[in-house]
């Protein structure tokens, strides 16, 4: 069971465009593509929260 | 014996026999030479008797006081260990004994409900009897206490000799520093050791231990630096055959979830995005995507 949320860095605009759409055939809540201030793209795909008793870095990951 | 279930007539009355003395045929096990319940009963009367401590109790030379101690301790722990063999070879009779089919596990829970223990014990065991007929259904019971009860043992044999070498290693200190209370308060743990609810706990434990270690293995490649590696971009190939932009093959991206779901090395894999498995700048990964790489004959 995949949960929480997962980020991927340091990529052109075409490899996150491609990134974007490996993650979407894995039924994230959401898939995110933002450019950083160094020129390149992060990735981000967001599951489900994860149970409380699994993890807490995803939660802090979102809280942030 | 008015709504008593036959099932359970045949467990009390196998396990009764089973259970006593460990004196019937046991098969896999060597007969045991000595009088088991001479040997056991001798111990009883010695070791576990009301006065059995007067003697260390009024003893004031130390030495003398830490000899009576180790005997005391020592004769407790054959007990123990009797006991224990005892229903290590019952529990492994009544696997052996009843493989051809039947309600095995439930029979066993409900037979050593109404022998032995607590009536808190009893009610347990008899709920759990209940609860292994009600939960599992189409799946074999004889199968589920055939794959269970070496775990089971197991984990006893592991948390008696632990305790056991606690004790050894005590009984080398002063009785001043060990004293026989404490010594006792270790016999019982290591009485409750040979018990199936405290190796059904430890291995829960381990159990839960083990997830939470394969969550932390997801949670430390949640953020990841995109690799170029030549494992991510061999995987990637074979997952877009028709190049990185078109897509990806969903019959490879099945073979590679259904191996990450599988993978025993890195249990945390079936956690993980395979987006992320694939592309994530991670020595561990990069080592998993090797193995997944040479696993499923990707060129």
């Amino acid at each position: 069971m995949i949960c929480g949320t997962f980020t991927m860095t340091g990529m052109t605009s075409d490899e996150a465009d491609a990134e974007v759409a490996d993650f979407k055939t894995t039924n994230p809540i959401s898939v995110t593509k933002k450019q950083e201030a160094d020129g390149t793209y992060t990735v981000t795909a967001i599951y489900p929260d994860c149970a409380a008793n699994t993890s807490h870095v995803a939660q802090a990951a979102k809280a942030g | 014996m008015k709504n008593f279930p036959i099932s359970r007539l045949v467990g009390l009355a196998w396990l009764a026999t089973a259970l006593a003395g460990c004196s019937g045929v046991i098969s896999g096990y060597p007969k045991d030479p000595a009088d088991t319940d001479a040997v056991l009963s001798g111990l009883q009367s010695r070791y576990f008797a009301t006065t059995s401590t007067d003697a260390y109790d009024k003893e004031t030379d130390a030495t003398k006081r830490k000899q009576l101690r180790d005997e005391l301790v020592g004769g407790r722990i054959r007990a123990y260990d009797i006991e224990f063999s005892c229903l290590e070879r019952s529990l492994y009779e009544t696997g052996n004994a009843l493989s051809t089919g039947g309600d095995l596990a439930a029979l066993v829970l409900n037979g050593v409900a109404a022998t032995t223990g607590s009536a808190e014990t009893k009610s347990a065991l008899a709920a759990a009897a209940t609860g292994i007929l009600g939960a599992q259904g189409a799946i074999s019971k004889d199968l589920f206490y055939q794959r269970t009860l070496p775990a089971l043992l197991a984990q006893m044999h592991a948390d008696r000799d632990n305790i056991k070498a606690n004790i050894f290693q005590s009984l080398q200190l002063s009785d001043a520093d060990y004293p026989l209370w404490k010594a006792e308060s270790d016999l019982y743990g290591l009485n409750d050791a040979g018990s199936i609810w405290v190796a059904i706990n430890g291995l829960t434990t381990q159990a839960t231990n083990a997830a939470a270690g394969a969550q932390a293995d997801v949670d430390a490649v949640r953020k990841v630096q995109y690799s170029n590696a030549e494992t991510s971009e061999r995987l990637s190939r074979w997952l877009h055959p028709k190049g990185e932009n078109a897509g990806a093959d969903q019959t490879n991206v099945d073979k590679l979830t259904q191996w990450m779901t599988k993978d025993t090395t890195d249990p945390a894999l079936g956690g993980i995005p395979w987006p992320q498995f694939v592309r994530g700048d991670v020595a561990r990964l990069e080592a998993d995507r090797a193995r997944a790489i040479k696993d499923l004959n990707i060129p």
